[in-house]
């Protein structure tokens, strides 16, 4: 998944941070030997070298994202279509609303009745719309 | 009348269980209360004190890196919770609720057909059923094509995602700590340093300790918790044919009993 030049770069870090482990481990080993501002050179330099590996890995993890921009976006397009799935499922109830609809039309034509068929008419309208919109 | 469907009929339960507990956990990365910007601002101020100066046009830029780093986690983070997001809803039981008070109604309105309360019970149930085993089935096998379609894809980003946080972020802390603690030795080493700073030193180190081991821990149960996740998804895929089973249920039950009583414990 990480690329090779991404890897490089962490490799790179770990090597800052390595040597600064092995500055750190001498200036203890040594530590008796040195005057007072050898001493404090020794110490700058380990910072520094943290420092760096710091900064070098911080670099590396930001270049992660080219990395991964394929996946992200390959799983982003998966989640779009499983969205549309859950609509597609969600869709029943709007046959079950047309299917009332549709029932109650049918019971007004039956009853004769011009107002009700209308009315009915215009809900069974309203309730495709809905489903247009879902 | 809503009639509810019965669960047992349906395997996804589970499965969105699984989801919730994986996006909650997965949102817990707040709770680390550590990131590269964490890092940035900690080092500024480090590099601020070992000048020994006040100086109030000091350029602290953690917008460069830092940002850019923290960004390319939340990027994956956030691309990982959508899915799972979209997962829960395809297996959310309760979306298989169905309103059938009007069908009914209309059915026992309907001269022709002349039903009884109870005869229109049934034929509202029975239609409610037939729609949900449809809709179920078409639930359960677009989930199989899915989990299958994402599961390598998902475990790349997942593992690309503890990656980041368990080796990389994990040696930002570590590099964190060292710098504090080779500034406060040099201190304590300088032959200018008098007994009563030497002590404070001291405090100041145990209060630096206390901080790294606090967030070493805090990352440790978070890539316990996501590394779960992953194998939990991966579950799923292997399973992906029998995800009616009990076995498989029991199976993505314990994961996100696992995932719930880890992500317990990260805590602030």
């Amino acid at each position: 998944m990480i690329n090779p030049d991404t890897q490089d770069v962490f490799k790179l870090s770990d090597y800052f941070h390595d040597m600064a482990n092995a500055l750190g481990d001498y200036i203890e080993k040594n530590r008796s030997k040195f005057s007072n501002d050898q001493r404090n050179v020794l110490y700058d330099m380990q910072v520094n070298l943290l420092q760096f590996s710091g900064d070098i890995n911080m670099l590396g993890t930001s270049m992660v994202f080219d990395d991964v921009k394929n996946s992200l976006s390959e799983l982003e397009d998966i989640t779009k279509s499983v969205k549309k799935a859950v609509k597609k499922a969600l869709a029943v109830q709007d046959a079950i609303n047309i299917a009332t609809s549709l029932v109650q039309v049918g019971t007004a034509i039956l009853s004769k009745n011009p107002k009700e068929i209308a009315t009915k008419t215009v809900d069974t309208i309203k309730a495709i719309k809905m489903m247009k919109i879902n | 009348m809503t009639i509810g469907i019965c669960s047992g009929c349906l395997s996804l339960k589970e499965i969105k269980e699984y989801s919730s507990t994986s996006i909650n956990s997965l949102q817990k990365i707040d709770h680390l209360q550590y990131s590269f910007n964490e890092y940035c601002n900690r080092d500024c101020n480090l590099q601020q004190m070992r000048k020994g100066v006040i100086d109030t046009q000091y350029n602290c830029n953690c917008i460069q890196i830092a940002s850019k780093a923290d960004s390319a986690i939340w990027q994956i983070n956030s691309t990982i919770i959508a899915y799972l997001r979209a997962i829960e809803q395809l297996s959310n039981n309760q979306q298989f609720i169905y309103d059938a008070s009007g069908l009914s109604g209309a059915l026992q309105s309907n001269p022709l057909l002349k039903l009884n309360d109870q005869q229109t019970a049934i034929i509202s149930k029975s239609g409610n059923f037939l729609a949900t085993i449809a809709t179920s089935f078409y639930r359960k096998s677009e989930l199989k094509k899915y989990i299958e379609q994402a599961d390598p894809v998902f475990g790349d980003l997942m593992d690309t995602f503890i990656y980041l946080l368990n080796n990389r972020l994990r040696t930002q802390l570590k590099i964190d700590y060292e710098k504090h603690e080779v500034n406060l030795k040099q201190q304590l080493d300088d032959s200018s340093t008098g007994k009563v700073l030497k002590q404070l030193i001291v405090i100041q180190f145990i209060n630096e300790r206390k901080y790294y081991l606090h967030h070493l821990s805090l990352l440790d149960c978070y890539v316990s918790l996501i590394s779960k996740v992953k194998e939990g998804h991966h579950l799923l895929y292997l399973q992906r044919e029998h995800l009616q089973d009990k076995s498989l249920k029991n199976l993505a039950k314990r994961y996100a009993d696992d995932i719930q009583s880890l992500a317990a414990s990260v805590k602030q």
